[in-house]
């Protein structure tokens, strides 16, 4: 079964200065389960609606491979282009995170169910009322359901309601975007297990997004890892939680609470330093470097970088002011009260001793200038890690240390004693 | 370092027991039993986790230990009782502004709203320190002026000694309006601010002093949680409960508050109980667990135990439902609904949705019983009438 | 530039182009509606003399010229005269009236601002009790019954009564053009208690109209605030239940609470109108309905530009002011 049925390539959504998804490409395969995992403000909701078109991309391509009259050889469609859009529409869906926001709260079920199928010109009146019948029993739910109001069910019944809607047309493709975040443990549990049952039923291919690795474990075949709008990591599931590729995967999977209680293992949890970088305002080069524990030379370190060190380990001695004139190029001068010439001195000892301690950020140096009483420091210009095949075939991982290193050294290594250049700065 | 002195550790009796809670909340349509009988005990320096689902009162237990109920809440009967001493529920308000704060602190779960939006987060931390500690925030401003010497310092020394003495004296109430006289007040805020500092740098907030000066709105999600756990700790309590101090953030940021709480229980003594729906959580640091059901207590006892060896049917509902990773086995969720409780069911609230009830479990509600050393089960299958 | 000096300057400049937008809607309307010149002649007036006339004062140009000399006399101090209100210079006019409604809403003011933080807090804070149903209920009468049905049955109590008159004779010098303050610069305690009785009537009047709006809105803006999570942080920390209903939510409420302040400058200005009216006061209000009535362009065009230079100022004040009291405006959303 490895047809492909999506094509995601180069997709981008920027939100003006905002790039919530950031030049990502994936395949999905027909019949699988496939991950995106991330934590928040990575734009794995945003990914999911774009690729449905939903929200309009700005720039990038997705294709679905599936055939829209009975008989005929399926063929790829540019869902980004709106060709045939319509129709398309029968053959993906998406089932949304909050059961109570995504169903219409005057409307009974039966026409919620029924509304899709309406509009598809699907079938009317009894037809229509047995297909829906036929719907409800698949999510579990009873004929006497028709009639009611979504305020008077559960939330996990809703959430039945939000799949059986989403089934109706019977799609080939779903997006399922943190479908049980909203719902109790044991609720989760039965819609999990319904989902699996529906896609083997039915023949389905789900992209499945949620911040739970637990949830990746039990649904998925294969999982994407997003930061900040870029995918760092594609792996087979099995491959993704024993041996990580990318150093956040790593630490997202080292930070997961144990839920044995006699094998603990937070104590040895890798603690990344700083917070989730924000989208607006992201890093340059690679987007993670500046809480990576193996970050080195390449990574991209630069003005915002040196600025956030000399704020906390010169800050409180020495009255500095930094400007970033770019990301890599960054100018330094003494508040009022400081005199220049010691800080200039002081700037350039930092920087050798840095370098003599084989410290990434200030490796990355290029040069150093003093004009007009103010420091100029140049960082070598880096480029973002791009996502490439590497280690074994369909694995894909965007890092600078495995562009570095050829594969084979890096199964000699072992991911986990990896190039540790540099510790914290 | 702070000035602080370290809670000495009293008798070893339990640090909080909470006997036969009935708490019912008053609604348009009637009445919601929401706690039907909560029997707890927390023991000193122990890391308690209070575990259940949507509905079962975990929160509306650990508020009402200090009486931070809505107006419409309603204590049937039932006692709270803290470190051995009176009954909480019927404590004055003013004996409970004592506790607050002071000897029990609380950890909300949303880090956005849990902040005064309006007030600088070192002064939010800085706020509970005047307020308990306040003789020594004057000392220490005293001890401020004695190095500074700033203009008027003899002045401002003489109030402020005045005020350690005689709080509510006239010459005070005077004294605090008088334009350029009143800046005595600014002494002990600032000791009580730098104070606040130390204690952010405690909870690994970087650097803080740059920090204590922002607005809530300028911080991260996970910093306001750590501003959160700082204003629960400055006063050192006895008692912390942290009602999902990590559902709101990230799986990367729960790790460091986690291991922070963590610290907390292991270093300063202090006894935690966590409100949680995450099971995670709990095994990775709490020592004993309690699950919650509908506003009953289902089971209790170690981690282990009732984690991995549950008695009670909704706890290995709970726990079945629950996936391991590296687990090959199926998910299996529990039947049925959480109960509506304006009318519950009789007797054991689980049974409906119980494969195993009997018919006694409709009539009458189970006992608390210990099943082994410290598991103790509220079920019907291991006691007889 | 920090980004509270970037809102304040963005305020002002919408405010100016704000005052500049309606004065020239309001000369438009008021030049176009009829002939401008038959305020100036009767229907006796010669032909040639009207035609005269209309050049004289630029009506037959396209009104955006005429707006231009409009405004070049306004800069050079010539208001032009009210015709339809006693031909004195429009200047001179508003002198003489202005105070007089600037005294009222004063009045108002420094009344009804306090009190209505008062019972707001003490409505909001005693909730569902006496208070909060007898303040509830005293707003809703403040609301509901419109100024001049208020004004009439003041009208008639306080006149029988002899607490209020409507025609004083004041004796007193004129200073500030204020009666009760020129009453007590000139040491006249008669006239001090003329000049109250004077201002009484539309005093109540409005005190209990303003008193409504404000009252309810502090009261459910500290009811919003108490509602919040920070609140109940703030009582487990220990603090008492005065202090987190003052110093936390009322605080936080105020920013709403001011905000509106500036409606309630265009309530005050409408509504003194009507008052004056009803209580034959003769403050700028009166004289502008008189206006009106008679279609006197050149004082309408003049009194839109006070009440709309006062209110927009107000607005501005606030919004400024209220940049103070929310560090999120203040600071903006940093990181």
């Amino acid at each position: 079964m490895s047809e492909i049925i999506f094509e995601v390539e180069h997709l981008k959504k920027y939100f003006g200065p905002v790039k919530a998804v950031d030049d990502v490409s994936f395949k999905i395969r027909k019949g699988e389960t496939f991950g995106l995992v991330g934590e928040s403000g990575c734009g794995k909701s945003t990914l999911g609606r774009v690729i449905l078109k939903l929200i309009e991309p700005t720039e990038g391509k997705v294709y679905i491979h599936t055939s829209l009259r009975e008989g005929e050889r399926p063929r790829r469609y540019d869902i980004t282009a709106g060709e045939r859009l319509r129709e398309l529409r029968r053959k993906m869906q998406i089932v949304y995170q909050d059961p109570a926001s995504s169903l219409n709260p005057r409307m009974i079920i039966r026409d919620i169910i029924g509304e899709p199928l309406k509009v598809h010109k699907v079938a009317k009146g009894e037809k229509l009322q047995d297909i829906i019948v036929d719907l409800l029993k698949h999510v579990g739910m009873q004929e006497e359901h028709l009639w009611r109001y979504s305020y008077e069910l559960s939330g996990g019944q809703r959430q039945r309601i939000a799949i059986a809607r989403a089934i109706a047309l019977n799609p080939e493709f779903l997006v399922l975007d943190e479908p049980t975040s909203a719902l109790d443990v044991s609720v989760q549990a039965k819609i999990l297990k319904l989902l699996k049952d529906l896609q083997r039923d039915f023949n389905l291919t789900y992209l499945f997004i949620t911040h739970d690795m637990s949830i990746i474990d039990y649904m998925c075949d294969r999982v994407a890892v997003m930061y900040v709008g870029k995918i760092v990591e594609i792996s087979e599931k099995e491959l993704l939680f024993n041996e990580p590729l990318h150093p956040y995967s790593k630490a997202l999977l080292s930070a997961l609470p144990s839920k044995d209680p006699s094998k603990r293992t937070l104590a040895r949890a890798e603690i990344l330093s700083g917070e989730v970088a924000s989208p607006a305002n992201p890093p340059a080069g690679c987007k993670f470097h500046p809480r990576c524990k193996y970050a080195f030379i390449e990574c991209g370190w630069g003005s915002d970088d040196l600025a956030t060190y000399l704020r906390e380990y010169m800050g409180e001695k020495v009255s500095l002011k930094a400007a970033a004139k770019g990301s890599f190029h960054l100018e330094i001068w003494p508040s009022a009260r400081e005199v220049i010439n010691p800080i200039n001195v002081m700037i350039s000892d930092l920087v050798a001793k840095g370098k003599e301690q084989k410290k990434p950020l200030f490796e990355a140096i290029d040069g150093l200038k003093n004009v007009d009483g103010r420091i100029h420091i140049y960082f070598m210009e880096k480029s973002e890690p791009e996502l490439v095949e590497r280690v074994c075939k369909d694995r894909y991982v965007a890092c600078s240390l495995y562009e570095a290193l050829s594969d084979q050294k890096i199964l000699q290594k072992g991911i986990h004693q990896s190039t540790k250049k540099g510790e914290d700065t | 370092m702070t000035i602080i002195q370290e809670q000495i550790p009293s008798q070893d009796e339990k640090i909080l027991v909470i006997k036969n809670l009935y708490l019912n909340f008053g609604v348009y349509q009637g009445t919601v039993k929401v706690l039907d009988g909560i029997d707890l005990e927390v023991e000193r320096a122990e890391v308690l986790g209070v575990v259940g689902e949507t509905g079962c009162g975990k929160t509306v237990t650990a508020r009402s230990i200090l009486r931070l109920l809505e107006a419409n809440a309603i204590v049937e009967k039932g006692e709270i009782i803290f470190e051995g001493g009176q009954n909480m529920l019927n404590a004055s308000e003013k004996d409970l502004e004592k506790i607050r704060g002071r000897k029990i602190s609380m950890i909300f779960q949303e880090p956005m709203t849990s902040l005064n939006p309006t007030m600088r987060v070192g002064d939010q931390v800085a706020e509970g320190l005047l307020l308990h500690f306040g003789e020594d925030m004057i000392k220490k401003g005293v001890e401020l002026i004695e190095k500074e010497k700033p203009p008027l310092s003899a002045l401002h020394k003489n109030i402020l000694e005045r005020e350690i003495n005689k709080p509510n004296s006239l010459v005070l109430k005077i004294a605090s309006r008088i334009p350029f006289i009143k800046r005595y007040q600014q002494y002990p805020k600032l000791a009580a601010r730098r104070e606040s500092v130390e204690i952010l740098r405690m909870v690994g907030m970087p650097s803080p002093d740059r920090i204590a000066l922002a607005y809530p709105h300028e911080l991260s999600g996970g910093m306001r949680q750590r501003v959160l756990i700082a204003m629960a700790l400055a006063c050192k309590p006895d008692l912390i409960i942290a009602d999902e101090p990590t559902s709101a953030v990230d799986v990367t940021t729960q790790a460091k508050i986690l291991l922070l709480l963590l610290n907390l229980g292991e270093q300063k003594n202090t006894t935690l109980l966590i409100i949680t729906h995450n099971i995670g959580v709990v095994a990775e640091i709490c020592d004993r667990v309690c699950v919650m059901y509908a506003g009953q207590i289902a089971e209790v006892g170690s981690v282990i135990d009732v984690i991995n060896h549950p008695l009670h049917p909704y706890t290995r509902g709970l726990m079945r439902s629950i996936h391991n990773i590296g687990d090959k086995s199926e998910l299996e969720g529990i039947e049925g609904n959480v109960p509506i409780l304006l009318s519950p069911p009789t007797g054991c609230r689980f049974h409906p949705r119980c494969q195993h009830a009997m018919s006694i479990c409709s009539k009458k509600k189970p006992e608390l019983k210990e099943i082994h050393k410290g598991h103790k089960v509220h079920c019907w299958m291991y006691q007889k009438e | 530039m920090t980004p509270f000096k970037r809102y304040i300057i963005k305020r002002i400049v919408y405010s100016v182009i704000t005052i500049f937008l309606i004065v020239f809607i309001v000369f438009t309307i008021s030049r176009s509606a009829g002939d401008p010149v038959t305020a100036y002649v009767t229907p006796d007036t010669p032909k040639e003399i009207v035609e005269i006339i209309r050049k004289k004062y630029h009506f037959d140009e396209p009104i955006p010229i005429q707006f231009v000399y409009w405004l070049d006399g306004i800069i050079h101090g010539d208001w032009g005269r009210a015709y339809g209100v006693g031909r004195r210079p429009v200047l001179e006019l508003i002198g003489r009236y202005l105070p007089l409604t600037l005294e009222l809403n004063l009045y108002v003011l420094f009344i009804a601002l306090p009190l209505s933080y008062w019972i707001g807090t003490k409505a909001a804070t005693n909730k569902d009790t006496w208070i909060d149903h007898a303040a509830r209920i005293l707003a809703l009468i403040g609301q509901c019954f419109p100024q001049f049905f208020l004004g009439i049955l003041f009208l008639a109590f306080l006149y029988r009564g002899g607490w209020m008159v409507i025609n004083p004779n004041f004796t007193f010098q004129t200073i500030t053009g204020m009666p009760t303050i020129d009453a007590l610069l000139d040491g006249d305690l008669q006239g001090f208690i003329l000049a109250l009785k004077y201002l009484i009537g539309p005093l109540i009047v409005l005190v209990i109209g303003s008193l409504s709006m404000q009252m309810r809105v502090l009261r459910s803006s500290i009811l919003e605030e108490l509602s919040k999570d920070y609140v109940m942080t703030g009582k487990s920390k220990g603090l008492s239940k005065d202090y987190v209903e003052k110093k936390y939510a009322r605080r936080n409420a105020l920013i709403p609470f001011i905000t509106l302040m500036g409606f309630w400058v265009a309530n005050l200005t409408a509504g003194s109108a009507i008052v004056e009216v009803v209580f034959n006061r003769y403050g700028l209000g009166n004289v502008m309905a008189m206006a009106a009535k008679a279609t006197d362009h050149n004082a309408i065009q003049a009194f839109t530009v006070i009440y709309t230079v006062a209110l927009v100022f107000s607005n501005l004040v606030v919004d400024i002011f209220y940049g103070f009291l929310d560090p999120r405006i203040k600071y903006g959303e940093k990181r």
